[in-house]
């Protein structure tokens, strides 16, 4: 209960420092949840996707395109072919034709309707999975670039904590000292340096989680415009959050069980007595 | 209750070996009171930290209160630290981010002692050294006279079978350190404590009943 004690005393006392590590760590932990809900949610629908796969004509119009002469073209396409229910969406730079049904053999002919009106035109067909993998895949760059940050910030982050905890252990030598003549041993110092430092870790995790909730479905806006694709939190992101824990944690820890092991009272009453 | 038999310490000088304890003997009884004294570099400081239970000897055997502190693992030294050994030093080791009543409670803490008797306890010895009213102060904003007071008031909060004092009076004006020193006499009186004061000073050695003198890292008394 004292070591506790002690460890809450320190945390106050150096709670500035801890409230600024703290902030890094939870932004490290929010992009690295985030992420890590991106990639799963992909991964998840677009294997779990049970949609009938669907054939889409996309149309990317030209800016000088006559837009009504093309509605009343497909309209008129539409409703010749009614059997096959075909869908129409006009997304301002792109005109979407979409049916359940194969539409292969109608692609030359709505083809050639369309290039007497617009000269050049794109025409690409694609079905749902597909569709959905291309979303995607649109998604999961942008989830690369930010992993490639989280990489970058889980990297400065654990610097930084190295360096604190470095800092931590020259500053406290006075303290260490005191509190070794006063009947601590080391080993138990060691343990409540660990748990304090680590307690700040916990924290900043249990906080980046909820933030990174927060932040996964904004993650959508950076894909493609339409997208059936949702993110949403999830549990297995919280590997990525437990292996960056252990990371930010196991180097410093060594270094702080290993530095205070060669901790010597007899030197360091020397030192202050001179 | 306490026997030092054959104390040995060297240390390692580069290539040579240098020779501070040469077999050491000493024997006190309960609250006995002795006082040390030797050149700058004779060993004394040394001898302080092997009866303090921070510095093991090389060889010989070390009893304190039926312990036999060279046989014990660092943990136990460490509680005995706590429960039975009061360390006054030149420098203070206070807990600077502590106050007062915290600083006097850290050897109770560690001891395992609950928060409601180790506060009572700290007030106690706050008020035997004439601090009590500067309980919630922080140690930084205290006079050196007044941070060796909140030294000794931790050195016997634990009512120690044995206070070691180091200089005690080192880093004092002579006023003050008269003061401390009667202190801390008094005080190992009352508590029936062993005191131990290594100095250099021949007023503060004169103090106590028993006085030794360290030479060629050898223990004699006069």
């Amino acid at each position: 209960m004292y070591t506790l004690h002690m460890i809450l005393h320190y945390m106050r006392h150096y709670r500035r420092q801890y409230i600024l590590l703290a902030v890094q760590m939870t932004l490290a932990f929010a992009i690295i949840f985030a992420v890590g809900s991106a990639k799963y949610s992909i991964d998840y629908q677009v294997a779990a996707s049970d949609l009938p796969d669907r054939t889409s004509f996309i149309v990317s119009l030209h800016d000088d395109a006559d837009r009504d002469a093309l509605a009343s073209l497909t309209a008129d396409f539409v409703a010749a072919h009614s059997e096959r229910n075909i869908t129409v969406s006009d997304l301002g730079s792109m005109y979407i034709i979409e049916s359940e049904q194969d539409l292969d053999d109608l692609y030359d002919e709505y083809a050639e309707l369309l290039v007497p009106l617009y000269g050049t035109l794109t025409l690409s067909k694609q079905n749902q999975r597909d569709m959905l993998e291309n979303e995607g895949v649109g998604v999961e760059n942008i989830s690369q670039i930010l992993e490639f940050i989280a990489a970058i910030v889980t990297f400065v982050t654990t610097i930084g904590f190295i360096g604190y905890v470095m800092l931590f252990l020259i500053e406290r030598e006075h303290d260490i000292l005191a509190a070794y003549l006063c009947g601590a041993g080391l080993t138990r110092q060691i343990i409540s340096t660990v748990i304090e430092t680590a307690s700040v870790g916990l924290i900043s995790a249990v906080l980046g989680v909820a933030l990174g909730s927060v932040l996964a479905p904004m993650l959508i806006i950076f894909g493609m415009s339409r997208t059936s694709l949702t993110i949403t939190p999830q549990p297995a992101a919280l590997l990525g959050i437990l292996g960056t824990l252990l990371i930010i944690y196991i180097i410093p820890a060594i270094i702080c069980i290993f530095r205070m092991r060669r901790f010597d009272p007899i030197t360091a009453i020397r030192r202050e007595e001179n | 209750m306490l026997q030092l038999e054959n104390i040995t310490k060297s240390f390692r000088d580069g290539d040579s070996e240098l020779s501070v304890l040469r077999g050491v003997d000493l024997n006190l009884d309960d609250g006995d009171q002795a006082s040390i004294m030797g050149s700058s570099g004779c060993g004394k400081s040394t001898l302080l930290h092997i009866l303090g239970g921070i510095e093991r000897a090389d060889s010989g055997s070390y009893t304190l209160d039926g312990d036999r502190l060279t046989e014990m693992s660092p943990a136990e030294l460490a509680e005995i630290r706590a429960r039975k050994i009061g360390m006054v030093f030149q420098s203070f080791f206070l807990v600077k981010s502590l106050d007062c009543i915290e600083n006097v409670g850290l050897p109770l803490g560690y001891a395992g002692v609950a928060t409601k008797e180790r506060r009572e306890r700290a007030l106690e010895a706050l008020d035997a050294v004439g601090m009590a009213d500067m309980a919630k102060k922080q140690v930084t904003k205290l006079s050196g006279g007044q941070m060796q007071r909140v030294a000794i008031a931790r050195a016997i909060v634990s009512r120690p079978k044995l206070l070691i004092c180091d200089e005690p009076t080192g880093s004092l004006d002579s006023t003050t350190a008269e003061r401390i020193i009667e202190l801390i006499g008094d005080l190992s009186r009352r508590n029936g404590s062993t005191l131990i004061i290594v100095t250099h000073d021949r007023n503060v050695a004169e103090i106590c009943e028993r006085r030794f003198v360290m030479s060629d890292g050898i223990l004699s008394e006069i």
